[in-house]
């Protein structure tokens, strides 16, 4: 039941845009009605699902790369308070960085097509990983760090006995918020790179066909929710069998 | 001696001097409890003799002894089973197979009375089965010098008795030093061969002395009421210390 409380108001607003719309009230060159929305994920399925996959695609590898060169850093980054102390701010550089003024940058970078779109995912989604990755490894109970020091435990393996396994929450933490974030930044970077849903929407746009656009809006909207969703889940059954951390 | 501690002194930026010039020696194989009020730095001794902490001027010598430490709360690793958790200082000195550390692990909890609970995890685990599987990851490495910090202070009344019970019995089995930190008077009374009294922060030493309780502890003896009247006639002597050291205040 409770599965379902979320897609009531979201029907009520498909209603009420409906209504607005076919009584005239809102015209439709400023909004569409929910059945030609509808219509166009029906007539425009190939399209849709082209650029659908291949978003997912670039967006996926963007959280990957993200997920990698995110929990390096902030594994570096955990050893010492001086390296903390040098690098976090530009860490942060990632999380203010508007990426929408600097795909263009990348375009001239990376070229048109996938490589930029990556980097854009990965430019907007690899700070929320350091920072709650980097928050996991220094979170261990300074009596379990005086534990692993008092039978000389190399910093290996204070890392990958204590300091990662403390860390686990956090790290599925950031990679939730990283998964959604990577999904706007391969959007982003289809407006400027071409490809997928991004070039869906703006191309659709020029056309005056807001229909679509709102189609291929809906589309990415459900890709973030349907990438968070898989994290939460893998992270769940993750964390409750292999951590064995009670609900 | 297998602890010395000569003039040692030690203090921290935000609480300024909390160990003042403390000489302390430790004979190899005593039960020496160390009481004192909360916060007068008896974890902090502790942790210099546990080699966690330097003294800032004097010294710390422990002659090589293989030192394990107790904590206040038993902080098992919630993602490993017990056996696992008393696994991990064989692991981390390394040096041994995996079949040995099992092996080793195995013994350590069945010496305490877990060993019908090797693959539970800490939260299947009462608070005392907790402190049991703390214990004897402790004593997993066959320590010299076992080290506890008020370890039994959140357990409930009986279950502190029996473990106190099982540590004396440790303690003779495995023929170590044991330096037992605490601030309750009846604790010590009952525990300690000898009984060092601080004073309030900075920690110093305002009594060393050796305990009238003979015989061996029991949880049955415990109760008769001779043995409770020596045990309360020397926790009355510890009050009397406290006592006389606040006056001087």
């Amino acid at each position: 039941m409770n599965f379902l409380l979320p897609w009531i108001p979201f029907l009520a607003l498909g209603l009420v845009v409906e209504v607005l719309v076919r009584t005239e009230i809102v015209p439709s060159y400023l909004l569409p009605a929910t059945s030609d929305v509808l219509v166009s994920l029906v007539r425009d399925h190939k399209e849709l699902l082209g650029g659908l996959e291949s978003t997912t695609i670039a967006a996926v590898l963007g959280l990957l790369l993200s997920l990698t060169l995110g929990l390096f850093a902030a594994v570096v980054l955990s050893l010492s308070e001086r390296l903390r102390h040098a690098f976090l701010p530009y860490a942060v550089f990632f999380q203010t960085v508007p990426i929408i003024a600097l795909a263009p940058v990348l375009v001239i970078w990376f070229g048109f097509g996938r490589p930029t779109v990556m980097a854009s995912a990965f430019i907007v989604s690899v700070f929320p990983m350091i920072a709650n990755s980097i928050a996991g490894l220094l979170a261990p109970d300074p009596m379990l760090l005086d534990l692993f020091r008092l039978h000389k435990a190399s910093r290996f393996q204070t890392l990958w006995k204590l300091r990662l396994p403390t860390a686990m929450p956090s790290i599925f933490t950031g990679l939730k918020i990283a998964a959604g974030l990577a999904v706007i930044g391969a959007v982003v970077g289809e407006f400027v790179a071409g490809g997928g849903l991004g070039e869906v929407v703006d191309a659709a746009r020029t056309q005056q066909r807001l229909d679509k656009v709102f189609a291929a809006v809906l589309l990415s909207s459900f890709l973030g929710l349907a990438l968070v969703g898989l994290i939460d889940l893998v992270s769940k059954l993750f964390l409750r069998s292999w951590m064995r951390v009670p609900k | 001696m297998l602890v010395e501690i000569e003039r040692a002194q030690k203090s921290f930026p935000k609480t300024g001097v909390v160990v003042r010039s403390l000489d302390l020696r430790i004979p190899k194989g005593q039960f020496l409890c160390l009481l004192g009020p909360s916060g007068c730095g008896k974890s902090t001794l502790l942790r210099m003799i546990a080699g966690l902490e330097t003294p800032d001027t004097g010294s710390v010598r422990t002659s090589d002894a293989r030192v394990s430490y107790v904590f206040q709360e038993p902080q098992l690793l919630p993602w490993r089973t017990t056996l696992e958790n008393v696994m991990l200082p064989l692991e981390l000195e390394g040096g041994l197979s995996g079949s040995e550390l099992r092996e080793r692990a195995r013994l350590a909890l069945v010496s305490v009375g877990l060993g019908e609970s090797l693959d539970k995890v800490p939260h299947e685990l009462s608070g005392g089965m907790k402190m049991r599987a703390s214990l004897a990851r402790a004593l997993v490495t066959k320590p010299d010098l076992l080290l506890l910090d008020e370890p039994f202070a959140a357990l409930d009344e009986v279950t502190r008795f029996h473990l106190q019970d099982d540590l004396l019995s440790y303690w003779r089995g495995f023929q170590m030093t044991v330096v037992f930190v605490t601030h309750s008077m009846s604790e010590a009374a009952y525990l300690g061969q000898r009984q060092i009294v601080f004073s309030k922060r900075p920690a110093n030493v305002i009594a060393d002395r050796t305990t009238k309780l003979v015989g061996e502890r029991s949880f049955k003896q415990r109760f008769s009421l001779e043995f409770a009247k020596e045990h309360a006639s020397e926790v009355q002597e510890l009050q009397g210390l406290f006592r006389s050291d606040e006056e001087m205040n």
